[in-house]
């Protein structure tokens, strides 16, 4: 109770002190209290405090991130990754959905890589499984209990990392390098900037996503693996196939680097020395593995058990092939007649085959030597036998029998059988001896020919002396009779028979014609060659002539068949006349024709050929030879002369009279007429001459021109002068007369020429008329001749009728040359009358002056009208001559 | 210290105008007359010494732009400069290389480039007159007037494009 009151004595009195306290300390700090209060509030009031620290968390951060950095990280991590641990226990979903773009690439980009590696590894598989690399891996698989799967991975997962690559992401530029070899470093620069470019050109080029890239390049058995973070790219050059686990390494390299670099590649300006720091990273990627080959090591036992393996066959080869060589020379030895092997064996290295052996059998040597074995390879041991076998019977029957070399024997069971020729009394003998022969019962020998038969004699007889077919031989007895014909050499043949066919005794040849004797050539000739009854045939010792005449068909024929004749050596035809020979026709025509000396004849193959002269009488009787001699086909008688022809009476009257060339002589009936150019003197000599042709009757000189008369000469102007058609030119006396129209330019032209013209002394030209010089007389005198009238009328005055009929004469005189000029009169008539007569007076003036030129002969083609007006009063109609210039 | 640094330079400009030919007179040193139309990208390193920095230039030479075949923004992306290659004897390929400038410029910023008019070789065959060259001048383009056949201002162009690259 007391420490109450204590207190509450000392609370009062403390209460008074303290109240004064408070006071004084009111006084003295009542607005820093009130602050302190309040600060005092902020920071014991949770919510006050939080929204302090809301206001300047960020910049402490900050402050704190700058002087020690990581500091807040480190301790916010536990704090952060426990409340992201609750976040997802509460709720996966917000977590999920905030870092889902984040997540997402990275978990793509993942299985992908995933899921490459896993084609890759079941590529190599499917690869291996069937080869016998494949089965090798799998034995190596059971041996070691690894999974098949596992043993291909490690076999075929041979691959170097050859280069790595760090590239700035933005520019290309290349921030390090590193490289299996040294000299690949030289121009990593450009690699780098190219990988980029190529990076960009894909995406420019491909329409992908922003943040897609080149994972991969590949080319051969080199991949370019391509790891790209937000500001640099990773990249690294494998040879072979490297394990899907590098992508993953290069990832987290890759990661690694941005990490570490990041302020580095914040500020990096193109210096990347700073960039040597993550050299040793990039280093550990530089991997590689080496696929296990196999040693060769036990190759020397594999060779030695080789050789062994390859002596042991040899060795057993050889052995069979020699048991077989050694079974095929018993087999054979047994098969041989006359021999039985009974055993076989070895005998102290040789071979030892003992049995049976018929001493008539062969010496078994040769078949030794067939099989390669010589003697001393093999002991024989043989026992005598006589063997039954039917080759050994045989040799048997022949060494007993001692057939000829043409009687064969043959053994049937047991019957001996004999064929071919035989005496008979080898056969009797054979049959005798047949008892000595063992396992033969008979003898047969129904196919035995017995040598002295008929049937085997005649056989033997056409057999030796092969007789031709015109003889008939056969036997009698021992006598060969032959009958026919056949040449002396077999006659003399046959005539020794008895010689070369044994058994034959005599030869009778009696009935047999020599076919050499000249009689019997003579006949077959004839027979034969069947000649003309002109011709006879001769034989004499076997030569065929022939005389007489014959045709030449049977000549020729007979030239050539008579070699056929059998029997003739050689034919002579010299004394045979052809009767169609050249020369034979050549004789008989001269005998017939009887040609005169002038002609001479010739025959060639039937054609009459006669040259010469001869006359007409004779050739006309020779133009009938074909029918006067015989055997001529035809004659020719082209090159015979006939006395009395043209040809041949011109010939000869050019060769008389000789006559210049520019003469040209004729013959016609007896007529020689000449034409051209020649001189008196030739003409003269020509008409004294042509009297000694005879059978020329006449001579005609008509055409021939006197090169020294008037007429040749006169030629010779006009082809000089060449007058046209109007003139004529004359020759009289060395005078020469030119008359009739010509003009102006021939006239002067001439007028030169004919002061040198040969054999013309003077020359006459006054009647030549000049067309320009008469025409312009003609229109001069009608111009001068104003003719008039009675005043308005068309009457003509007094008088000038006639002064026109003396203008129409003058006309009229060269009516020839109006003509050629087509020239014509115009006359124009006039009038002084007023008005519309005036004209028709004009025209009626004229008309009347026409009329009366009409009356005097001109035509009034010639005339040509017209009227005209005028004042001029004094003559009423005017004349003028028009005509056509001249060419 | 001497630095080493890699620059991507992208080479635009109208079909024909000699792109092909610069790279080629740049890097090799040789002209071919004959025409080959790139497909797609061309790349070829070159090297410059200019002071104690290397530049590594990846010129990327772009096949031509076409009406039908534009060049893909990918080409342009990462560049670190451009040459405008414009053909003297065209006037129209002033235009496409206008057009490819405003392109580059949306996809890579404000990057250095320089403009080329190609073929002063053929200077008698031009359609450019001196006032269009001001003209191109006027709009602040670097011009040079160079020729891929006989090598006149090519190397200088490179030169100038990478010494703006590393001020």
């Amino acid at each position: 109770m007391s420490d109450q009151q204590v207190k509450n004595s000392d609370g009062d009195d403390s209460c008074k002190q303290n109240g004064d306290f408070n006071h004084l300390k009111e006084l003295l700090l009542g607005e820093e209290s009130r602050q302190i209060a309040v600060l005092e509030e902020h920071l014991e009031n949770p919510e006050l405090h939080a929204a302090d620290m809301g206001r300047v968390l960020h910049k402490a951060v900050q402050i704190n991130q700058q002087q020690e950095p990581g500091a807040l990280a480190d301790a916010l991590a536990p704090a952060v990754e426990s409340s992201l641990y609750a976040s997802v226990r509460k709720d996966p979903d917000s977590l999920g959905d905030a870092l889902f773009p984040v997540m997402a690439p990275a978990i793509r980009k993942s299985i992908i890589s995933i899921m490459h590696g896993m084609v890759q590894s079941l590529n190599h598989m499917l690869e291996n499984s069937f080869s016998f690399q494949g089965l090798k891996w799998r034995l190596e698989s059971m041996h070691t209990g690894k999974s098949f799967a596992e043993i291909v991975m490690l076999h075929t997962l041979a691959y170097r990392v050859e280069q790595v690559f760090l590239i700035h992401k933005a520019d290309g530029l290349l921030l390090q390098h590193v490289s299996f070899m040294e000299e690949d470093t030289q121009n990593a620069d450009l690699v780098s900037s190219m990988l980029t470019a190529i990076q960009d050109f894909v995406r420019d080029s491909f329409q992908v996503e922003a943040n897609d890239s080149i994972e991969k390049l590949s080319m051969g058995n080199m991949v370019v693996h391509i790891e790209a973070g937000s500001k640099i790219v990773l990249a690294a050059v494998v040879r072979g196939n490297a394990p899907a686990e590098f992508t993953e390494t290069l990832q987290q390299r890759c990661e690694l680097i941005h990490k570490q670099m990041a302020g580095a590649l914040e500020a990096f300006d193109g210096d990347a020395s700073v960039f040597n720091a993550v050299r040793p990273d990039m280093e550990s990627c530089l991997l590689s593995q080496t696929a296990s080959t196999p040693t060769g090591s036990n190759l020397k036992a594999k060779l030695m058990l080789s050789a062994l393996a390859l002596a042991l066959v040899g060795w057993s080869v050889w052995g069979w092939y020699q048991a077989d060589r050694e079974q095929k020379l018993i087999r054979a030895l047994d098969a041989l007649p006359g021999f039985v092997v009974i055993r076989s064996g070895d005998e102290q290295g040789a071979l030892l085959i003992a049995g049976l052996r018929d001493p008539l059998a062969d010496k078994p040597d040769k078949l030794l030597h067939q099989y390669g074995f010589s003697n001393d390879d093999v002991r024989l041991i043989w026992t005598p036998y006589q063997s039954l076998e039917r080759a050994m019977q045989i040799r048997r029957a022949r060494a007993v029998l001692k057939p000829a070399a043409k009687t064969r024997l043959n053994i049937d069971q047991s019957k001996l059988i004999v064929s071919g020729v035989a005496q008979s009394s080898w056969l009797e003998r054979a049959r005798a001896l047949q008892p000595a022969l063992p396992g033969i019962s008979e003898i047969r020998s129904d196919q035995l020919v017995l040598s002295d038969s008929p049937e085997y004699l005649l056989q033997e007889a056409i057999k030796q002396l092969q007789p031709p077919t015109t003889v008939r031989l056969s036997i009698s007895g021992e006598t060969l009779i032959a009958k026919g014909k056949a040449p002396d050499a077999w006659l003399k043949k046959a005539a020794i028979v008895m010689n070369i066919v044994p058994g034959i005794k005599v030869y009778d040849g009696s009935a047999m014609i020599n076919m050499e004797a000249d009689d019997y050539l003579l006949a077959e000739s004839v027979r034969l060659l069947n000649p003309p009854s002109s011709a006879r045939l001769h034989v004499y010792q076997g030569i065929l002539a022939a005389s007489g005449k014959a045709s030449q068909q049977w000549v020729e024929r007979t030239a050539s068949a008579a070699a056929l004749v059998p029997g003739i050596k050689a034919y002579d035809d010299s004394k045979l006349v052809n009767t169609q020979s050249d020369v034979y026709l050549l004789s008989e025509s001269i005998r017939l024709l009887k040609p005169p000396s002038s002609v001479r004849l010739t025959v060639d193959q039937g054609i009459l050929i006669a040259t010469g002269k001869a006359s007409s009488r004779w050739v006309k009787k020779a133009s009938r030879a074909l029918h006067i001699v015989d055997g001529i086909n035809g004659y020719d008688y082209s090159n015979l002369v006939n006395t009395r022809s043209n040809a041949y009476l011109l010939s000869q009257a050019n060769r008389l009279l000789k006559p210049p060339s520019s003469v040209r002589l004729s013959v016609r009936r007896g007529r020689l007429a000449a034409k051209g150019v020649a001189s008196t003197r030739w003409i003269n000599n020509a008409r004294k001459r042509v009297k000694r042709i005879a059978g020329i009757r006449s001579f005609d000189t008509n055409e021939l021109i006197d090169v020294g008369s008037n007429a040749y000469l006169l030629a010779k102007i006009k082809r000089e002068l060449q007058p046209p058609a109007t003139v004529t030119l004359k020759l009289n006396k060395r005078e020469l007369i030119i008359s009739g129209i010509a003009t102006t330019a021939w006239a002067q032209r001439i007028g030169k020429l004919i002061l040198h013209i040969d054999g013309v002394d003077t020359v006459w030209q006054q009647d030549l008329v000049v067309i320009e010089k008469a025409l312009a007389t003609l229109k001069r005198m009608l111009l001068n001749a104003d003719l008039r009238f009675v005043a308005n009328t068309s009457q003509l005055m007094d008088g000038e009728t006639s002064k026109i009929q003396r203008l129409a004469k003058q006309l009229m005189k060269q009516a020839d040359l109006m003509r050629i000029t087509q020239a014509h009169v115009q006359i124009t008539g006039y009038s002084g009358l007023l008005g519309e007569q005036a004209e028709v007076l004009a025209l009626s003036r004229a008309e009347m002056v026409k009329r009366e030129l009409m009356k005097h002969g001109l035509t009034s083609k010639r005339v040509k009208t017209s009227g005209q007006k005028t004042q001029n009063e004094g003559w009423a109609a005017r004349l003028d001559l028009v005509w056509r210039a001249l060419p | 210290m001497s630095r080493i640094l890699q620059k991507k330079v992208c080479l635009l400009g109208a079909f024909a105008v000699g792109k092909t030919s610069l790279v080629s007179r740049f890097v090799n040193g040789i002209f071919s007359d004959k025409y080959l139309s790139t497909m797609g990208v061309k790349i070829d390193r070159k090297s410059l010494q200019l002071d104690d920095v290397t530049v590594n230039m990846m010129l990327w030479d772009v096949h031509g732009e076409e009406s039908v075949k534009k060049v893909p923004a990918a080409y342009m992306r990462g560049s670190a400069a451009y040459l405008l290659v414009i053909d003297g004897t065209r006037s129209a390929t002033v235009d496409t290389a206008r057009e490819l400038h405003a392109r580059m410029r949306a996809e890579v910023g404000d990057v250095p480039f320089v403009v080329l008019l190609n073929k002063v070789d053929l200077k008698d065959e031009w359609e450019l007159s001196d006032a269009d060259v001001a003209t191109i001048r006027e709009e602040g383009w670097e011009c040079l007037m160079t020729s891929a056949c006989t090598g006149e201002n090519v190397e200088a162009a490179f030169i100038r494009l990478a010494d703006q690259m590393i001020a």
